[in-house]
Parts: structure tokens; C-alpha cells; sequence
């Protein structure tokens, strides 16, 4: 791997009280890169990607955008610099339309504030005229079928298309880095596939940026990365590409069984 | 912007039926409301309230209805404001002098100011706010103290009094912003009390007593208090204030109508929905939430400048808890992040108990069943909140 270091962590630790719920993780993603991030349950997957977003301050570490500390700035800084993510279980804004979901995850390359809305309106509606407009390619790039959809409340999606939206959600902010956790929750093989199709398709149409993925299909994480690291109980067991870390007994025994570990 | 020039083409066809539907649902609109204010007969009460009861059922049947008269009004924006405004204007020389009904319209509009004003809180942001009444009190009491004491004009009071309010919103929402939900809730209520205490016990607000003497504004040398001659007509003092709340009425709308459909607007809708989404779509969730404790307190001050001087006599009994209890109803009625469903929650909670006063004694228990009723037919509100539209449908 050649290309730079875009993010990077060290010494990652995340104490709740006296339970550590990750110790010592350094990890580095490259420009460009998808990095997929597996472990069984509580193994700290979350907590990584609480700590990068800001939303936890770790214990002790440091995490680098692009050789910047990120640690103690608040989440809606954290977007700003250029990291963007979606959640586990979709947290879109129901109640608004799909096409004001993408435009609010452009707020933090926007800024009109209470003073243009009122006073400099045509300031202020030719940003938000222009956000639209992004967003609308957005939707279009990310699918079709989504942006036909775009006028609906963002509530009635069907699961797949809402973690379609969370991703066009997440890139309204031009991020450098995405971070998905675990984009294939509660979807079928066929969306799996249809997921997979387009964050190939994402990856192609924006080759710089590099992307975080958290998941337990063992088919989306063989596909994907060019690198898998996998958490176990909060430390690093390994780091390497897929068909290396897969022959670690831990990672059969979590993710094909203990009986197939014995077996083979 | 730059979209609206595409909707007027492909809705160009129904326009003339479009434009029907709004001056229709305007103009009896206004007749309904001029027949509310000035009807005495308890059948006739009654029977406009089932009339609207029933209007709403329809529309919660049938959406299809809704949707064309919304629709309507999106297309015909320009004439349905002109038409309105017109109204708006023309209203006074309907109600044949009767100053009860002047007097029931400058109030309702003034807690449509508050309702308006809350509405940023409750309605785009999720924020329960129990103060506005407090808000509203400031704003009261320091434009009546700077009239009694430094002699301060009512159109310098005015702004004063909208900035005094908005420093206390903002001193508020500082604290408020380690809370949430209920216990800011709690947090709110508290600041209510207090500043009602502060105002029934300090002796520079005259206490319980309150302030006596607020003078009457003037403008131009005509005083506020004299009747108000128009083209030969001559319409009750009271018509003064009902054009100059009418005034800020419109001012608010046109804060609410700009804010609501801008990014301020739409960081509101988003950490109403899901606060750590909202964090995570780079909203400075703390800054947007005391943002809206400010716009809040902001209007509510005006509208208390207002009522001191056209009551001339403000006492803590004016802005308790209840006050904002009852904003706070107008706009969970009326229908939270809707500018029309809003205004007519707080004409409907400020004229319903006054005309109800038929049932005497029975007069609060109808009134809450009226407005369980309401609640009932439209679980959302009157008028629920819609999506924004942005062009090209």
C-alpha cells in the first residue's frame, strides 16, 4: 500500500468506569483504501467508531486526520474536518423528506445562519437552492429508484433504500473518510448484493476516498476490503488481508463455529 | 429561488380553479370568524364549532381534499398574500364597532405572536419550554418600566424591551442545554416560577400590584387611546392595536415562513428527530438549541411590550405557568411546525373560552372537551406539519 495515511490511531484506550472496553489499538487506513472491522459482539467495534466521530473522548490515544489530533473536538467538528459516517440501526430524520435528509448532511459545508434566513434571503435560498441541487446528484448517483423517491418522508423507506439515503446522507458532507457500521444489518442477499454493488460503485466514482466498514457478513468482508482488522475483547488480534486473518483460529471459532475449528 | 419559476408551468392549467379555492377558503374563513367574534346565541356557537368539527373530519377522510387545497395555495402563493392581506386590513370595518370583538382580536393575535414564537422551540426543535409566559412577562414589564421610569417612548421600549427578553432566553437556554426532555422541561418551569416571583415580590415591579399608568403610544401625533378615523369611518381605539398587532403578526410569519425553510429550519427539524444524528450531520446541537430559546424569547418580548401598552396595567397574574401552559396547547392543537395550524390553535384558544362564557359555569369543561374533540379528529394537530417542497414536482 502505497498511497498516504489518511486516518490513523494510536494507543486507542476507552475505559467505562472499571470496565475497558478497548486497549491499546493503533490502526491506520490509507487514501483510498475500505478497511472492514470485524469481532464478535462487544468486541469494541462501536467504540472505535464513537471515538474517531467524536461522540467518545478515549481514555488515553490519539486519532490523526491527516496528521491533525482529532481528540476532544466535538462531533459536528469531527464532520467538518471531514469524516462522515452512518449508524447500525438507521438513523435517518423520519419525519423529513428524503431529499432534506442529504441536504442536512450538508451542513457543515453550508453556512447561513438566523441573520441571512431573514434579513439576506437571496443569499440564503441560493445556498440552500444549490444544497438542493447536490443533493438531487446525490441521490441520483447513490440510486435511481431514491431519488424518484426523494419528495417522500424518509420514515416509509424500506430498509435497504434508508441505508442507501444514510450513505448519500454521509457523502453530502464531501467526507475524505465514510465510516459505515454494519451497512447490511437487517438486509437480505439480494440487498447485501445490491449494497456491495454500490459502494463499488461509490469507491470508483470517488477513488480518494477511503472507507471504514464494520460488519459481521462474512461475504461482504471477504469481497470488500483490501484489509480486514478484527477486534477481539477490545484489543487488535490481527490486521491483515482477508484470507490471512481468516485462518485465525479466534476469528473461525467467532464467526464459523468452534466445532469447525476443531474440525479442520 | 431559482426552482419556482418551474412549478407555476405544469400547474398553470388548474390555476383559475386553484385561485377559486384559495379566495373561497379565505374569504369564509374570515366570514367565520367575524360570525365567531360577534354572535352571542350559545346555537349559533355551537353550530359554527360543529360546522369546523366537521370540515375537519372531512379533511382527515378524505386527504385527497387537503392535498388540492394545498395545493392551490402553493400555486396561487402571490394572490392568496395579497388577498389576505387585504382581509387582514378590511376585518376591522366588519366587526360594526363592537369593541369586545376588537378587544378578542388583538389579544388572540397577540398569543399568536407566542404561539408563533414557541413554535420554533416546540414545533421545529422538540424543546419544551414551559417559560414563554416568563418571556412574555419580561418583555412586558421592562418596556412598561422604561415608559414609567426613564420616560422611553412605546417604539423605543419596543425594541429594548425584544432585546431584554432575548438576553434572558439566552441566560436560559445556557443551564437548560445540560438537560433534556423532561428535565428541561422541569428546568423551564423553574425559570417561570421565578421570574414570576421575582416580579410578585421585588418592589420596583409594584409587586403584586404590578405597573399602573403605562401611557398610550402615540404615532404621528395620533394617540392610541383616540378612535381611528379611515376613509370617513370611524373605528374603536382598540382598531389601533388590532392593526398593530396585525402588523407583528406578520413580522413573525415572515420569521417563522424564512426560518423554517432554511438551514437554521431544517438543523431545528434534525435535532428534533434524532439529536446524535443531528451531531453527526456536523450540527452544533448546544448553539441550535439556545438559538431557538433567543428567537423564541425574542418575539415573545415583543408581544408583551405590546399587551403592556395597550392594557396599560400589567401584574404577575398575567404571565404564570398557566400562560404557558395555555401557548404551549395553542401550538400542540393548532399543529406543531405549521405557521397557519398555529395561529388558528391560538385564535381557537383564545376565543373559545370568551365565547363559551354562554355555559357559565360549565364554561371550562367545554371548553376542554372542544378541544379534546379537535384533538381527536386530527391526533396532529389542526393543521399538521407538512414537507417542504422544493420546485420540480
Amino acid at each position: 500500500m502505497t498511497s498516504p495515511v489518511v486516518l490513523s490511531g494510536q494507543g486507542l484506550t476507552m475505559r467505562f468506569g472499571g470496565l475497558t472496553a478497548m486497549a491499546e489499538v493503533d490502526f491506520e487506513l490509507h487514501r483510498g483504501e475500505i478497511l472492514g472491522i470485524i469481532g464478535p459482539n462487544g468486541a469494541g467495534k462501536s467504540t472505535l467508531l464513537n471515538i474517531i466521530t467524536g461522540i467518545y473522548l478515549p481514555s488515553s490515544g490519539e486519532v490523526k486526520l491527516e496528521g491533525e489530533v482529532l481528540n476532544g473536538l466535538s462531533p459536528h467538528k469531527i464532520v467538518g474536518r471531514g469524516i462522515a459516517r452512518t449508524f447500525q440501526s438507521s438513523r435517518l430524520f423520519p419525519d423529513l423528506s428524503v431529499l432534506d435528509n442529504v441536504i442536512i448532511g450538508r451542513h457543515s459545508q453550508t453556512k447561513s445562519g438566523v441573520f441571512d434566513a431573514i434579513f439576506r434571503r437571496g443569499r440564503a435560498n441560493r445556498e440552500l437552492a444549490e444544497s438542493a441541487a447536490i443533493a438531487e446528484d446525490l441521490l441520483k448517483a447513490v440510486s435511481r429508484d431514491l431519488f424518484e423517491q426523494r419528495h417522500r418522508p424518509s420514515g416509509e423507506l424500506p430498509q435497504a433504500d434508508r441505508r442507501r439515503l444514510e450513505i448519500a446522507r454521509a457523502l453530502a458532507s464531501q467526507p475524505k473518510v465514510l465510516l459505515l457500521d454494519e451497512p447490511s444489518s437487517g438486509m437480505d442477499d439480494n440487498d447485501t448484493d445490491a449494497l456491495m454493488d454500490d459502494i463499488r460503485g461509490l469507491c470508483a466514482a470517488q477513488p480518494d476516498l477511503s472507507l471504514m466498514i464494520i460488519e459481521h457478513d462474512m461475504r461482504l468482508i471477504a469481497a470488500l476490503p483490501q484489509r480486514v482488522m478484527v477486534l477481539d475483547y477490545g484489543q487488535k488480534l490481527a490486521d491483515g488481508p482477508f484470507e490471512e486473518v481468516s485462518l485465525i483460529p479466534r476469528v473461525q471459532e467467532a464467526y464459523l463455529g468452534k466445532k469447525a475449528v476443531q474440525n479442520a | 429561488m431559482s426552482t419556482v419559476a418551474k412549478t407555476g408551468a405544469p400547474a398553470a392549467s388548474f390555476s383559475l380553479t386553484s385561485l377559486l379555492i384559495v379566495v373561497a377558503c379565505e374569504l369564509i374563513g374570515a366570514a367565520a370568524l367575524r360570525e365567531f367574534l360577534l354572535v352571542d346565541d350559545w346555537r349559533v356557537i355551537v353550530g359554527l364549532l360543529v360546522v369546523f368539527a366537521i370540515i375537519l373530519v372531512a379533511m382527515q377522510r378524505f386527504p385527497a381534499v387537503e392535498h388540492r387545497i394545498e395545493d392551490a395555495f402553493d400555486t396561487q402563493k402571490p394572490a392568496a398574500m395579497v388577498l389576505a392581506i387585504i382581509i387582514v386590513l378590511g376585518f376591522p370595518f366588519t366587526l360594526e364597532g363592537n369593541t369586545y370583538a376588537f378587544h378578542l382580536c388583538v389579544i388572540a393575535q397577540l398569543y399568536a405572536v407566542l404561539a408563533l414564537a414557541l413554535n420554533f422551540q416546540l414545533g421545529s426543535a422538540n424543546i419544551p419550554n414551559f417559560a414563554s409566559g416568563a418571556s412574555y412577562g419580561i418583555g412586558a414589564y421592562v418596556s412598561a418600566l422604561l415608559a414609567l421610569n426613564v420616560g422611553l417612548s412605546f417604539w423605543l421600549a419596543l425594541p429594548a424591551a425584544a432585546i431584554a427578553a432575548t438576553v434572558a432566553g439566552f441566560l436560559l437556554g445556557l443551564p437548560s442545554m445540560r438537560t433534556r426532555d423532561s428535565y428541561l422541561a422541569l428546568v423551564t418551569i423553574a425559570f417561570g416560577v421565578v421570574v414570576n416571583q421575582l416580579l410578585n415580590n421585588l418592589d420596583f415591579t409594584g409587586g403584586p400590584n404590578g405597573l399602573v399608568g403605562i401611557p398610550v403610544p402615540e404615532l404621528f401625533g395620533h394617540s392610541f387611546s383616540s378612535p381611528l378615523v379611515i376613509f370617513g369611518v370611524s373605528l374603536p381605539s382598540q382598531a389601533n392595536f388590532y392593526y398593530l398587532s396585525a402588523l407583528l403578526v406578520a413580522i413573525s410569519i415572515l420569521f417563522a415562513g424564512r426560518l423554517h425553510n432554511s438551514r437554521v429550519g431544517l438543523a431545528w427539524n434534525a435535532l428534533r428527530a434524532d439529536e446524535l444524528a443531528a451531531r453527526c450531520q456536523g450540527i452544533n446541537t448546544t448553539w441550535y438549541k439556545v438559538l431557538a430559546f433567543a428567537v423564541d424569547a425574542f418575539l415573545a418580548g415583543f408581544a408583551g411590550t405590546i399587551y403592556a401598552f395597550y392594557v396599560g396595567f400589567i401584574s404577575p397574574d398575567n404571565f404564570t405557568f398557566l400562560t404557558s401552559v395555555t401557548i404551549m396547547t395553542m401550538v400542540i392543537a393548532g399543529g406543531m411546525d405549521n405557521i397557519l395550524g398555529v395561529i388558528v390553535g391560538a385564535f381557537l384558544l383564545t376565543l373559545l373560552p370568551e365565547k363559551l362564557r354562554v355555559f357559565s359555569d360549565y364554561r371550562i369543561l367545554f371548553f376542554g372537551v372542544t378541544v379534546i374533540a379537535f384533538l381527536m379528529i386530527r391526533p396532529q394537530g389542526i393543521f399538521p406539519q407538512r414537507l417542504r417542497r422544493y420546485g420540480e414536482r
